[in-house]
């Protein structure tokens, strides 16, 4: 018998194989991120029903393989060709291999040459969840259902609505919205199998031709809705698109029939089960971000005076995506009364909210002069509220940092799914980037983080600045980045690591992602509710080495500036 | 008074409605707001389709609308239409022509529709670029690509589709201009290359279209004239007809420009009286062009601006060369001249339109910078994700810009102009960044002459970082890493910049190299070091005025020196028993070629090479056989270890052996090449001269060769002389192209017949002439039966690299054991 172990990047599989090539036993779990300790369990488990004795080749192979190789002394095989070589056992008129995984999706072009099939051409995923198994795990999470029912669900669809869905984190705020309009579940899943299927052949396949048949493997396949989605993203016959049976398996099967060609020395399982235990218990090293530090903080002052008496003032509503603010100001500039909440997905109803907060708060003594308005919902919400002045939210940030300080020249603005950054000179605009069609580096990933971790972002900061050795997350997509942090938690490190390890990788996404090239100034101003997160602060000065300044009402700047240039609009 | 309605807001009653636009591929999801008594409102789109606010009707002319009837509206007629438009032949139809919307036909469309009209052709130009036709282009065209450069393979693909017998993608070189006196007047590398991507996109025999792919040399007067009417001869016309059509056709070409400034002075006009005058810096293929331009002089005319097309303003007549002698792009001038127009002009901004990875943006934005401060300007870069959620706000901030700006105008800053040193000067340390290990033979030259030099530190982690801050972002990684690597030098303690002088080899084009070393001097420059840079040129093979031929020759044996010592290596380390001894002995090498070549010159390099060449000989090796595998590609990425993620050693422990591309390829290039040019310009003294100086150089290489005939096979010994390279070329990238690709795809060929089991073409992310290779690529595998892979590298962790490798080197063995044993290796080709 043959061995055949694939370590991917979320899970392991093993299968043990008969002289035929049949599969007589096989494993699949999830590795938790400690991949040696599952694979000896595994093999533990496997071994108390067949005899290690009788296996006389061992091949590894996937993203871990390479690591497990030289602990099993085992010949390690790469996972495309592993693949390449049971296919050709199992369905030698495949022409196209799609697999999708967790972290890794491929695609592979074979041919047939003197009768036996060869890897001609293949593709890798890159940096970006969007075309992986990842993106269709978070999303169920979301909708709060296991990728079991998932399957089940999504198959039922019928007219499964758009998502447009290519960064995992604005297909959310599409899902919200169709949950919110009262879209069934089963066309939002199939709506999001066929996110992933063209974000499949966008950003991995990239061009490369679908030849027929077309054999569909790796853990997604499990997924029927995904079968119907290829299906019809691909515009695929009946047949077209064959799921094998051991869907799963291919790579190990493959690396344990090349474990067959060779002339192996038989397994011995008792020095190298040792071998591996050892290897198993020692911790693996993470790379660490030095201590969060902050430096001393300004000393916010947030109060509000009290109105009574007839004053006349101006209004400034900020429309977000994620949340809607609202102020007013008194003749001088002076902030009067500020107002947070969430949108929701309908900023009407928002702005509706905020008027009637403020109006119960001191309508009876504000004599409205102006009312301005800024933020993506802008347009709408100035026509419904009657607004004077409706500005774009880079020139309303802007305004509010000179007004706060006059000789700012750097401005960073994080909120919940928009960033922007901006660069002035004298109070004026100069340059300035809004983050594009990526989600690293804003603030709706940290809320969610603290969430899972089932924590407040009040203790999430805590915490943060208490950790020792912050963890590194690397800059990347923050699909990934969620599943790095379910190992490291799997692992058992310190919840204060992993949140100080989140502020850091928002700072480091923001800084590479947003302001990029644009050079950094030396009166730093931070903005926006974000600004709100001590860690993001420290991690923001302990990466640039310079002072940070959160401004007072630094949630609601945006409203700020608008409401300063109605009042200099309208006096 | 105040619009407001009152804080009490349940008085006002609103109605919403959900529907899915699919104006796009972005099919979003849209909420329609009715309010009593006023029109819809919506919201949800991605773009801005249905954000924009009631239109500010102003009485500004649509200067792009009226732009693109004088370039595409031959007859008067019918521009509105979003359709193929036809034009009618000057007489009975000799067939059919069809001519893609895109790239220069945004400009020479008029020259080229009477043209063939003259000669009796119906022209065919194709519909406008649409969303359907992005998508088609997205499938089908190289990946790595620009927009623009994808775009037409959508437009040739609706052409196939109109019955036409011809399709004109001629080989664009050079673009005519009258006011320069630059040596070259390229187009971009990608727009030159249209005609061999295409070619390996489509397989025009088969779809019974022929293609006229005719290498087109406009800035080159007599040339462009024998071209055109040769192509007039071969499409049927006589002698006279050929004449007439091509007087026609120069006609058409006088009176287009003539409108075009007409309206331009239209439009200076208006801004004179107060207009917001913004030209919209970009190349009329993707900022004329509505289906790529993401509506932005549109936006931007709804706002109450007045955008300019950039080819209405009289750029001609500023004179860019004093300003910048280094710029050999036709577009890059053309922009460079109009800042200076809106530099000049009160009341004149402007919006940069660039696109994701375009290779000449990436530096000609350095210059706009520096010669519009104190006097911002927008980017915009479109991508093929077009739906830029953003571009109303931005517009909108960068207008709120400028109404305050004009409130309180702010200085203008002098521009610096950067000029390398010509000659080298004895009183200097010369630095060069360390690009390959020939570097220190290159040292070791020099100070035989009496130079003082010394090569940088190998590019590290830090140089990465520093280059990276004071980059654009889209400059090539070549360009990253010797920036900060001088950067590195230049924060040395004890540094003297008056003592000093940074090496830079320089180029005139087409690709970026040949900004390399102004970039870096103005980047120095702005942190406040006035280091002198010594930038050596291809185009006159290196001549340096006051070296002469003895230096050339000493540095020429020192480059092919090291090129072989190279090849001893390669074939030596994978093999060797005693892991690192190989390393070793080359390390030492090395050392001793430097101090040899600083003392006694070639005849010293001569005298210490045969030891060399015993050493290796001692190294045990082991039996076995590898596959063979070549790399070509972009030269500072292909040999640099550190900007390849040390691609070398790699694949010698997953069981590969390697060569590289010799360096010394592109010295014989440049000889070539300058043979050519002397000839062409009937300069016959440097043509003999340089013919002499080639013949020596080549004798040299037979000198060299034979001192290592003992180690090194017959095959490896001498390269094949470029004409053989470039005639392997030439099915794929013709040697009309000046520049690298045409070696890569030739010594690709030239590996391939030498029996290799496996290409790898290596490239910095974005790199234009890498991105024409990779396009070219799938054809020439395929004709050669070889497996071939195009490695990008941006300085970045390599994602999968080793999976990646790991799988090609499978199919390089697979190749192996494949081929006939009768390895023609051993007999070289040529």
């Amino acid at each position: 018998m043959q061995l055949g172990i694939d370590v991917g990047s979320l899970t392991i599989k093993v299968v043990l194989l008969d002289g035929g090539g049949e599969v007589v036993a096989d494993r699949y779990l999830p590795s938790q991120g400690v991949p040696l300790p599952t694979v000896l369990s595994a093999l533990d488990e496997l071994f108390c029903d067949h005899s290690p004795e009788r296996i006389h080749g061992v091949s590894v192979t996937g993203s871990g393989g390479r690591l497990l190789g030289e602990h099993l002394s085992a010949q390690y095989v790469n996972e495309l060709v592993a693949q390449t070589r049971s296919v050709e056992l199992y369905h030698p008129e495949a022409r196209i291999i799609i697999e999708i995984g967790g972290q890794d999706s491929k695609l592979l072009v074979l041919e047939e040459r003197d009768g036996r099939l060869v890897l001609v051409d293949f593709a890798l995923n890159t940096q970006c969840a969007a075309g992986t198994g990842s993106f269709l795990e978070q999303q169920a999470g979301r909708l709060g259902t296991t990728i079991e029912e998932f399957s089940e669900l999504a198959t039922q669809a019928k007219d499964p609505p758009y998502i447009a869905g290519r960064c995992a984190v604005f297909a959310k705020s599409d899902i919200v919205h169709l949950q919110q309009v009262g879209t069934p579940l089963p066309e939002i899943l199939g709506g999001l199998c066929l996110a992933l299927a063209r974000n499949f052949c966008s950003d991995v396949a990239r061009g490369k031709p679908f030849h027929r048949p077309i054999l569909f493997q790796g853990g997604v396949s499990k997924n029927q809705g995904m079968v119907r989605a290829f299906e019809e993203v691909l515009g695929l016959r009946p047949a077209e698109l064959i799921v094998p049976e051991h869907q799963v398996l291919m790579p190990a099967i493959g690396a344990a029939l090349i474990a067959g060609e060779q002339d192996g020395d038989g397994l011995k399982w008792k020095d190298t089960r040792e071998r591996l235990r050892q290897a198993a218990s020692q911790e693996v090293g993470v790379a660490r971000h030095s201590r969060l530090v902050m430096r001393e903080a300004t000393p916010l002052q947030d109060s509000l005076p009290v109105l009574k008496r007839q004053t006349p003032g101006f209004l400034g509503i900020d429309v977000g995506s994620i949340s809607t603010k609202a102020v007013a100001i008194d003749a001088e500039g002076r902030l009067l009364a500020k107002v947070y909440l969430w949108t929701r997905a309908d900023p009407l109803e928002a702005a509706k909210e905020c008027l009637r907060v403020l109006g119960e708060g001191m309508g009876r003594w504000l004599k409205v002069r102006g009312v301005a308005v800024t933020g993506s919902g802008r347009e709408l919400v100035a026509r419904y509220v009657g607004a004077d002045v409706v500005k774009n939210e880079i020139t309303g940030q802007a305004r509010a940092a000179a007004a706060i300080d006059p000789e700012v020249d750097t401005v960073f603005e994080i909120g919940g799914q928009d960033s922007k950054y901006i660069r002035l000179e004298d109070g004026i605009v100069v340059d300035f980037a809004l983050n594009k069609a990526c989600a690293a580096g804003t603030g709706s990933f940290l809320e969610e983080q603290a969430a899972r971790l089932a924590i407040t972002v009040e203790e999430l900061v805590e915490l943060a600045l208490s950790s020792p050795h912050p963890v590194q997350l690397g800059e990347r997509c923050t699909v990934f980045m969620e599943s790095d942090l379910i190992h490291h938690q799997q692992r058992g490190t310190a919840k204060g690591d992993l949140t100080a390890g989140l502020a850091y990788s928002i700072a480091i996404n923001y800084l590479n992602r947003v302001v990029g090239d644009i050079p950094i100034g030396q009166r730093i101003l931070f903005q926006g509710g974000v600004a709100g997160n001590r860690a993001v602060v420290a991690a923001f000065e302990n990466l640039l080495g310079s002072r940070i300044t959160v401004p007072p009402h630094f949630e609601v700047t945006g409203a700020v500036g608008v409401a300063l240039i109605a009042q200099e609009v309208l006096g | 008074m105040t619009r407001f309605k009152g804080f009490d807001l349940s008085e006002r009653p609103y109605k919403t409605r959900n529907f899915t636009c699919r104006g796009c591929p972005n099919v979003c999801r849209i909420t329609e707001v009715g309010f009593a008594g006023e029109p819809s409102f919506y919201y949800g789109s991605r773009c801005d389709r249905f954000d924009e606010r009631a239109k500010e009707e102003r009485d500004l002319p649509d200067l792009f609308c009226r732009r693109n009837e004088i370039i595409f509206d031959c007859d008067g007629k019918n521009t509105s239409t979003e359709g193929t438009l036809r034009f009618a032949p000057h007489g009975a139809p000799r067939g059919r022509i069809g001519i893609p919307r895109a790239l220069l036909m945004w400009e020479l469309f008029p020259f080229f529709c009477e043209f063939f009209r003259s000669l009796r052709y119906e022209v065919v130009l194709s519909l406008k670029t649409n969303q359907e036709l992005v998508r088609t282009s997205l499938a089908g065209a190289p990946p790595t690509a620009c927009l623009p450069v994808k775009v037409v393979h959508g437009h040739v693909e609706a052409l196939l589709g109109e019955g036409i017998d011809i399709l004109f993608i001629p080989a664009l070189i050079d673009a005519a201009h009258p006011n320069t006196r630059t040596k070259t007047n390229y187009n971009c590398p990608l727009v030159q290359a249209q005609p061999y991507i295409l070619a390996s996109g489509f397989d025009f025999p088969s779809l019974r279209v022929e293609a006229i792919t005719t290498p087109l040399h406009f800035y080159q007067e007599g040339r462009i004239r024998e071209e055109l009417l040769s192509l007039a001869r071969r499409l049927g016309g006589s002698r006279r007809q050929a004449e007439r059509a091509l007087a026609a056709a120069w006609e058409a070409e006088r009176t287009t420009k003539e409108r075009l400034l007409a309206l331009g002075k239209e439009a200076l006009e208006l801004v004179a009286t107060g207009a917001t005058g913004l030209v919209i810096l970009s190349r009329p293929y993707n900022g004329c062009d509505r289906g790529l331009n993401l509506r932005v002089p549109e936006k931007l005319r709804a706002l109450g601006a007045l955008p300019i097309p950039i080819d209405c303003l009289p750029w001609e007549e500023v004179a860019v060369d004093p300003l910048y002698p280094f710029m050999q792009w036709h577009a890059g001038k053309r922009i460079l001249a109009a800042a200076e127009i809106v530099r000049k002009t009160d009341g004149l901004w402007t919006v940069y339109l660039s696109h994701f990875s375009c290779g000449p943006d990436s530096f000609i934005t350095h210059y706009v910078r520096e010669a519009l401060r104190g006097k911002p300007f927008l980017t915009v870069e479109l991508d093929e994700h077009s739906a830029d959620a953003g571009v109303i706000t931005r517009l909108e901030a960068y207008l709120d810009s400028i109404a305050s700006l004009k409130r309180r105008p702010r200085p203008l800053e002098p521009r610096p102009i950067p000029r390398p040193r010509e000659a080298f000067d004895r009183k200097k340390t010369i630095y060069l960044p360390y690009m390959v290990d020939h570097n220190y033979a290159m040292v070791g030259a020099l100070a035989h002459f009496g130079y003082q030099a010394e090569t940088l530190p190998p590019p590290d982690e830090e140089s990465l970082a520093l280059g990276r801050k004071h980059a654009t972002g889209g400059e090539c990684l070549p360009f990253i890493l010797t920036t900060g690597d001088f950067l590195k030098l230049v924060r040395r303690e004890g540094f003297d910049p008056a003592r000093s002088c940074l090496f830079m080899a320089t180029s005139t084009g087409p690709c970026r190299f040949c900004h390399y070393f102004a970039a870096q001097k103005m980047i120095l420059k702005r942190l406040g070091y006035d280091v002198d840079f010594i930038a050596l040129e291809a185009y006159d093979a290196y001549t340096i005025k006051d070296l002469g031929t003895a230096f050339r020759r000493t540095t020429w044996y020192s480059i092919a020196a090291v090129d072989l010592l190279q090849k001893l290596l390669w074939q030596t380390r994978p093999y060797e028993v005693h892991p690192g001894e190989t390393e070793t002995i080359y390390r030492e090498a090395l050392k001793r070629i430097e101090a040899a070549l600083a003392e006694g010159g070639i005849n010293g390099l001569l005298r210490v090479l045969p030891g060399i060449v015993e050493h290796f000989l001692k190294v045990e090796r082991q039996e076995g056989e590898r596959s063979l595998i070549g790399i070509v590609g972009e030269i500072y990425v292909r040999a640099n270890p550190f900007s390849n993620a040390d691609l070398v050693r790699l694949i010698e422990e997953l069981g590969g052996e390697v060569r590289i591309s010799p360096v010394g390829e592109w010295l014989s290039y440049t000889f070539y090449k300058k043979l050519g040019d002397t000839r062409l310009r009937g300069e016959w003294f440097a043509h003999i001269k340089t013919r002499l100086e080639r013949l020596v150089l080549r004798q040299d290489e037979h000198r060299l060769a034979r001192v290592f005939t003992a180690a090194l096979p017959a095959w490896e010994l001498e390269e094949p002389p470029i004409e053989v390279v470039t005639r392997h070329s030439e099915p794929y990238i013709s040697e009309a192209y000046r520049g690298e690709p045409v070696l890569t795809v030739g010594k690709a060929v030239d590996y391939a017949l030498k029996d290799f089991d496996g290409i790898i073409n290596v490239m910095p992310f974005s790199c234009m002439p890498g991105t024409m290779v990779a396009a070219v690529s799938a054809r020439t595998k395929r004709d050669h039966q070889i497996p071939w892979i195009n490695l990008t590298f941006d300085g970045q962790e390599q994602t999968h690299l080793r999976t990646r490798l790991e799988a090609f080197l499978h199919q390089t063995e697979l190749h192996r054991r494949a081929s006939t044993g009768l390895s023609p290796r051993a007999s070289p080709q040529a």
